[in-house]
Formats: structure tokens, sequence, C-alpha cells
């Protein structure tokens, strides 16, 4: 009995050892495995798509310099407001004429957007914040006023 | 004899468990440690109008975007709303935070090692049927540039 008795120790502590490192390791096998598979891509192609966006992406951040515009909204007040008051700086009309310039060189057609539709038929920053406070409250957070 | 060492045994295993439940405890701990810091960004359409507003959070660790727009895409074709990271002038990776709904509003949440890392959000128009998980940077339509903690 006593032999028997030390024979199967060792089996349950194995048994232990197995569950717990399968418990600590599948969260890290899944993560991995999901990440493999989001990245099937030719990585030539995902290399020139992010070359162009890292330019586009400077380009924008280099004209919001030179222009001085603040794009980063104060927290606090009245959000609509604070949006038209962006809008009519000598800033943002700076920027705005810079955009639709310098962004054709890359390729960007800034006249894309000024096609499209708006709801309600034009600019409504009112129900523009609106939109985002509800979905701000909706999760409980803050930074909108 | 064999009781004791069983009680041994026992005792150094319950310990070993403990240890590893009790580190995951700690680093979550820590990564809720930091202040969750909110910025509110216009999102500036590239013809040079106010595309949309963003509001993003962040403690270093977790990203939450909420976004609205009241532009509507054209017929066929959805936003999307991308993370660039250039926090580094070069890397330029991005991260798709999903399309934008027909309600023009998007809401995205994770847990990343570093969320400060991402620079900026674009917003790109791209064929609802596209089976791409590439952004279609030709037809980005707007972008915000973050401000710190973003970017480091």
């Amino acid at each position: 009995m006593k032999r028997s008795g030390r024979l199967n120790l060792p089996i349950v502590l194995g048994v232990i050892s197995l569950l717990a490192s399968s418990l600590i390791l599948s969260p890290i096998l899944n993560s991995a495995v999901k990440a493999q598979g989001q990245n099937q891509k030719s990585p030539e192609m995902s290399q020139g798509v992010q070359e162009k966006l890292d330019q586009l992406a400077q380009k924008f951040r280099g004209l919001v310099n030179s222009s001085g515009a603040n794009l980063s909204l104060p927290q606090g007040g009245n959000l609509s407001e604070r949006l038209q008051a962006l809008v009519d700086s000598a800033q943002f009309k700076n920027l705005s004429q810079q955009l639709s310039q310098q962004l054709s060189q890359l390729g960007i057609n800034g006249s894309n957007i000024q096609s499209l539709k708006q709801e309600g038929g034009g600019p409504d920053f009112a129900g523009l914040v609106q939109k985002l406070q509800n979905l701000t409250s909706s999760r409980g957070g803050g930074g909108v006023q | 004899m064999i009781d004791m060492q069983n009680s041994i045994i026992t005792a150094v295993v319950l310990v070993a468990l403990g240890l590893v439940g009790t580190s995951s405890v700690f680093v979550n701990a820590y990564a809720q440690s930091e202040r969750t810091q909110c910025q509110t960004n216009a999102l500036i359409g590239y013809g040079g109008t106010i595309f949309g507003v963003a509001n993003v959070c962040t403690n270093g660790y977790t990203i939450n975007v909420d976004l609205a727009t009241n532009y509507l895409p054209k017929e066929g074709w959805v936003f999307n709303a991308w993370l660039v990271d250039d926090s580094y002038e070069g890397s330029g990776y991005p991260l798709v935070m999903g399309k934008i709904l027909d309600s023009g509003t998007l809401s995205f949440d994770e847990i990343q090692t570093n969320a400060r890392t991402w620079t900026d959000i674009v917003v790109t128009q791209q064929p609802a049927n596209s089976l791409s998980p590439l952004p279609s940077w030709s037809n980005s339509v707007a972008q915000t540039w973050l401000i710190p903690p973003f970017g480091q």
C-alpha cells in the first residue's frame, strides 16, 4: 500500500502542474494565434501602404504645425461654440487653404470630401457634439462637456 | 514520513499557484494605476472642413475612442477609422478601429501594452465589400493629431 501511495503522489502533482500551466498559457497562446490571423497580408503591400499613410500623416501634422491651429479642443464649456471658434480662426482658414493645395501632391483629392453629403444638408456642430456626448455618456466616461 | 512529505509538497504547490495568481493581480493593478487622461479633438477633413469630433482617453494601457461625424460615405462605401503610430517618425503602423456606423458614430476600446504610442486618427473611405485589411490611404478623408500623453 505504501509503495502505491508513493507512486500516486508524482502523478497527482503532474496533473496539478499541467492544469495550472494550461490555465496560465491558454490566454497567451490564444492571443498569439489571433495576432497571426490578423496579419496575413503580403509584407510588400503592407509596407507600401504604411509608407503612404505615414507620409500623409506627417504632411498633415506639418501643415497643422505651420498654421498654428489647435485641433485639441479645450475641456469644459460649450463644445459646439469651441468648434465654431476653431473654424472662424485665422489659423484654421490658413490650414484649410494649405490642406487642399498640399495634399493633392500626395495623391489625395481634397474635393473627395466636398462631394460627400452631410446629415441635415450642412454643418451642424450642435448636432455633432450631441452625438458625441451621447456616446461618451453611454459609457459613463468623461472628457466631453 | 510520507504524510509529512505530502504536506510539504502540497504547501509548495499551493504557494506557487498563489504567487502566479497574485502576480497577475499586481500587473492589473499597475495597469490601472495611471490617471486616465481625455482629449476632445476636431477631425479635419482634407478639404479643410470639420469632418467630425473624437473623444480619446487613455491611462497608458487602455484606449477608449468615441468618434462622431455628420458626413455620409458615398453609396456602396464605408468610413473606416484608424489609429496611426508615427511616434518614431517611420513606423506608420495603422490599427483599424472599425467601420463608422450608419449613425455616424464609432466606439473603440482596447487594452494595449503601450496605448500612448498612437499619434493620429485617420478616417478613410473604402468600398463596403472590400476584403483588404489595409487602409485605402488614397481615399483618406480626415485626420486629427493627438496631443500628449499620446505620441510617446
